[in-house]
């Protein structure tokens, strides 16, 4: 099941690029810009890739990533030695020698691109100009898209995932074709309010503390708690089941999973999203776990109506009709033969879900929420700009790393849309 | 149809219900204190407020009584607990009731604790200076708002050591003695009452009915900030707000439609393919990004210095309408290009697109064949079927008439909707926030309602049966 809707993915993506020369050069963009994402790490950094002192050899940038994922050996004096002003044998930096947080005072004041800058060599030179406090922008611009990007892909997986289930089921079930027994209607009421308490309520403590501690944790603990809310409901729902002898409790009443869903959809998209997204981040603690949620937990809505349109369609087609003739279960037949058919609508809603995202995040961080204080981001350096307002460098290229990302997507997805448009003349 | 728009409007209710809960319980947990807030506002010199004046103005908000009709918890939490003013003191008292099931017990203790709090005050008044007095006030305060039985205990033993140092015999040791034990004996005897579930009833009086009830029938409370009524907050700045919005409107269709009808009617030449590329770079445009942009070319700064960056102008009462008017559009200029030109690329491609499907059809080559003129035929045949798709964008900018767009509000420092929820979101002004979450939810709904109406009124074939069934 997930091997054929991934291939589908990757197969619509594929043609389409190959037949427009514009959508492959979009293409290629965003391939710069995921490269640029994953290594901003070894792309600008303030420690050098090399460095020989006194005969013994270094690697000082590999060494401080390798920590912080195996834990390392490094030697201690080496810790915070400040490798520009070393004299060495030879010494290679990252192309941008500058962490996005390097404060470099002596260059402070917003230098311009094209003022004179105070620095070793023209490697050192700090090619978009500086902000107040020295941060170099080019590192900040590459560092930004890290955070771009990541927002933008896992806030649309999430929304992704939430907006196929309830699509799906809103639209392959509808209203009349899930039913369930009237014993079971009754076991799932009486354990209601039991499975609630048992699942929050009573771990209220827990997750209060975690909320304050760590999003991470607090989401694996609601995760967990909303799994011990399905397990007792799924215990009352076996409970019952032996009442199902007398005919009474036997009877199957339909459950309307459509019109549920879709009130529920429209009372979402009824909140303004914006004004969600600034009240729940002014109340928590500011991370970017948190911002990628809230915006996923916005964004599924669009993805769901899609869905459900088209699962409406196919539904009626016949292979779903010979499908079901063969007696596979319900679940078996959305899963594996109809949904995979019904995503060429999604990618395009994926598409500009992600470039929206990517807005929102930058939205968000030049108003300063949602971010812990020093992040520096796109839209954080916007913001630096506007009250810095003679730094137009400041201003000029962080919205146009923002503008060609937004665009880069926006363009797939206006092609996509083309291509699958049945009504292409 | 009545049937129809009925149902619809019905709706709005448990929706704007569900609405007014989430606002509701994402500000209950919000960490300040509006109370503090409130009172510091008038009063800078710091000193520190009257317990007195403290209950009276937390009475006078409402906030000494529980949050909502009832209360869902377990059976260790006693009754009494929820009617504790000070919330600290409250969460603590239910934390630790939590922790060792036990909350009669709890309660008693904390009374007991409180009972000593009110004797060493009172020894406090006739003897001030006394340190022991005053540190174990402190110790006091501190148990009950402890949210740990282990933290309690471990506040006891420093005091016992600061007592064991300074040699000290006064009657109030033994309380602190009695509470030690007490809360030894909550913490190792654990009952397991909290493990199962009660529901408090508390009726009608608690925040949210309060706040409700006030609130449909129109008295929208008085902001935290400014202590004036949320009413007139909104009265004032929803008016700027849809100023910009109309105008933005009326701008953006008057110039899109054209360029749309025009693009779609010479598809395929360079200059309609350079147009296209050109309407869609600029829908990509982030707004406060062009904002911030224009602000540093085009307003103050080094560069041009055209446009006047902040706010609306300062106005003397004796201007003339004239000179009001003009003082304020120059202000609006700015503002209101930044908030025309996203929705320009994206209604002229959408009547682009309308347009183009029309075009296409028989009935066009029928009036052409019947020798109607060419614009005739554009405009009274065509362009009145691909009016559809627009009457639904308009509703789909309903909402941004009242609600405004936040960030540029921001940055213009323009004093209308947007910078209002936003201020308020930023400052924790939950009566304003209320307010401005339940007009914008209002709005879009009856937003997608006209919408509705709209699109069955435009087009007779569309009747609201096949509409549901299509949605």
């Amino acid at each position: 099941m997930k091997r054929s809707i991934v291939v589908n993915f990757i197969a619509i993506l594929q043609s389409n690029a190959s037949q427009n020369r514009a959508s492959r050069f979009a293409m290629k963009g965003l391939l710069v810009l995921v490269f640029m994402a994953l290594f901003s790490g070894f792309i600008a950094n303030e420690k050098p890739y090399v460095a020989v002192i006194e005969g013994k050899t270094y690697f000082p940038l590999f060494h401080s990533i390798s920590e912080g994922f195996l834990g390392g050996s490094y030697p201690n004096e080496m810790r915070n030695f400040d490798w520009k002003n070393k004299n060495a044998d030879f010494i290679l930096f990252p192309p941008i020698p500058y962490l996005p947080s390097n404060i470099d005072l002596i260059n402070g004041q917003s230098k311009s691109p094209f003022d004179k800058q105070e620095v070793r060599s023209i490697l050192f030179r700090h090619w978009l100009g500086t902000d107040e406090l020295g941060r170099d922008v080019l590192a900040g611009l590459v560092h930004g898209s890290t955070i771009a990007l990541k927002v933008g892909f896992f806030a649309m997986t999430i929304a992704l995932i939430i907006g196929l289930l309830f699509g799906s089921v809103a639209g392959f079930f509808g209203d009349s074709r899930l039913s369930i027994s009237r014993a079971s209607i009754i076991g799932l009421l009486l354990f209601l309010f039991p499975s609630l308490f048992y699942g929050f309520i009573f771990r209220e403590n827990i997750l209060e503390k975690s909320l304050a501690d760590s999003f991470v944790l607090f989401f694996l603990n609601l995760i967990f708690s909303i799994f011990i809310f399905l397990g007792i409901l799924f215990i009352a729902w076996l409970l019952f089941k032996p009442l199902k002898i007398i005919p009474f409790f036997r009877k199957r009443v339909n459950l309307p999973l459509d019109f549920v869903l879709m009130r529920g959809m429209e009372i979402f998209t009824s909140v303004p999203t914006f004004f969600l997204l600034v009240a729940v981040i002014a109340v928590a603690k500011p991370s970017i776990s948190l911002v990628i949620l809230i915006i996923g937990l916005t964004s599924w809505t669009g993805i769901a109506k899609y869905t459900r349109a088209e699962l409406l369609r196919i539904r009626s087609l016949d292979y779903i009709e010979s499908a079901e003739s063969l007696g596979y279960s319900h679940l078996r037949i959305l899963f594996q033969h109809a949904l995979p058919n019904a995503l060429s609508p999604v990618i395009v809603s994926l598409a500009f879900g992600i470039s929206n995202a990517i807005l929102l995040e930058s939205a968000l961080s030049f108003l300063g929420l949602g971010f812990p204080a020093d992040t520096i981001t796109w839209g954080s350096m916007l913001a630096e700009a506007r009250m810095n307002s003679s730094a137009w460098w400041l201003a000029l290229f962080p919205g146009l790393a923002i503008f060609f990302t937004v665009t880069m997507c926006n363009f797939l997805g206006e092609n996509i849309r083309d291509e699958i448009d049945p009504k292409k003349s | 149809m009545f049937n129809y728009i009925l149902r619809r409007i019905l709706f709005f209710v448990p929706a704007l219900f569900a609405i007014s809960l989430i606002t509701f319980f994402l500000s209950v947990n919000d960490p300040g204190d509006p109370v503090e807030a409130m009172l510091n506002s008038t009063d800078f010199s710091g000193k520190q407020i009257d317990t007195k004046i403290y209950n009276e103005v937390r009475r006078d908000l409402g906030l000494n009584l529980p949050i909502f009709y009832f209360t869902a918890t377990s059976q260790a939490i006693v009754q009494d607990a929820f009617l504790i003013e000070d919330i600290t003191k409250r969460q603590a008292l239910i934390q630790i009731s939590h922790e060792s099931g036990r909350g009669q017990e709890a309660f008693e203790l904390f009374m007991l604790i409180e009972r000593l709090q009110a004797e060493l005050i009172q020894k406090r008044l006739v003897n001030p200076d006394h340190e022991w007095i005053r540190a174990s006030i402190d110790v006091c305060n501190t148990l009950t708002s402890n949210k740990s039985i282990q933290g309690s205990l471990n506040e006891l033993d420093r005091i016992q050591k600061i007592n064991d140092s300074q040699n000290m015999s006064d009657p109030s040791l033994n309380a602190f003695v009695e509470i030690r034990k007490r809360f030894l004996d909550l913490a190792e005897n654990h009952s397991y009452a909290n493990w199962f579930p009660k529901i408090i009833w508390h009726g009608f009086s608690n925040q949210y009915h309060r706040w409700a009830s006030r609130f449909i029938q129109g008295d929208m409370g008085i902001s935290y900030f400014d202590k004036r009524p949320v009413a007139e907050l909104i009265a004032e700045a929803a008016p700027w707000t849809f100023l910009i919005s109309v105008v933005s409107i009326l701008i953006a269709f008057l110039i899109s439609v054209p360029i749309g009808v025009w693009s779609s009617v010479h598809r395929g030449s360079s200059l309609d393919q350079g147009v296209s590329l050109f309407l869609f770079f600029l829908s990509s445009l982030p707004n406060f990004w062009i904002a911030t942009l224009l602000i540093i070319f085009l307003g103050g700064g080094d560069y041009l210095n055209i446009f006047p960056v902040h706010g609306l102008g300062y106005n003397s009462t004796g201007d003339s309408f004239l000179v009001r008017f003009a003082n304020t559009s120059h202000h609006l200029i700015l503002p209101v290009f930044c908030w025309t030109y996203a929705s320009i690329a994206y209604i002229s491609r959408q009547s682009r697109s309308g347009m183009l499907s029309v075009l296409k059809e028989d009935y066009m080559l029928t009036a052409k064949a019947k020798g109607l003129s060419s614009k005739k035929v554009l405009w009274k045949h065509g362009f009145r079927n691909a009016l559809l798709p627009q009457i639904t964008l308009l509703s789909s900018v309903f909402p941004l008439l009242i609600s405004g767009s936040f960030v540029l509000e921001y940055i213009f420092s323009i004093p209308g909707m947007g910078k209002l929820s936003y201020d308020a979101l930023i400052a924790r002004n939950f009566p304003v926030v209320y307010s401005t979450v339940m007009m914008a939810s209002v709005m879009t709904m009856l937003g997608m309602l006209i919408a509705d109406i709209l699109y069955v009124w435009a087009d007779p074939r569309i009747s609201f049966n096949t509409k549901s069934k299509m949605k």
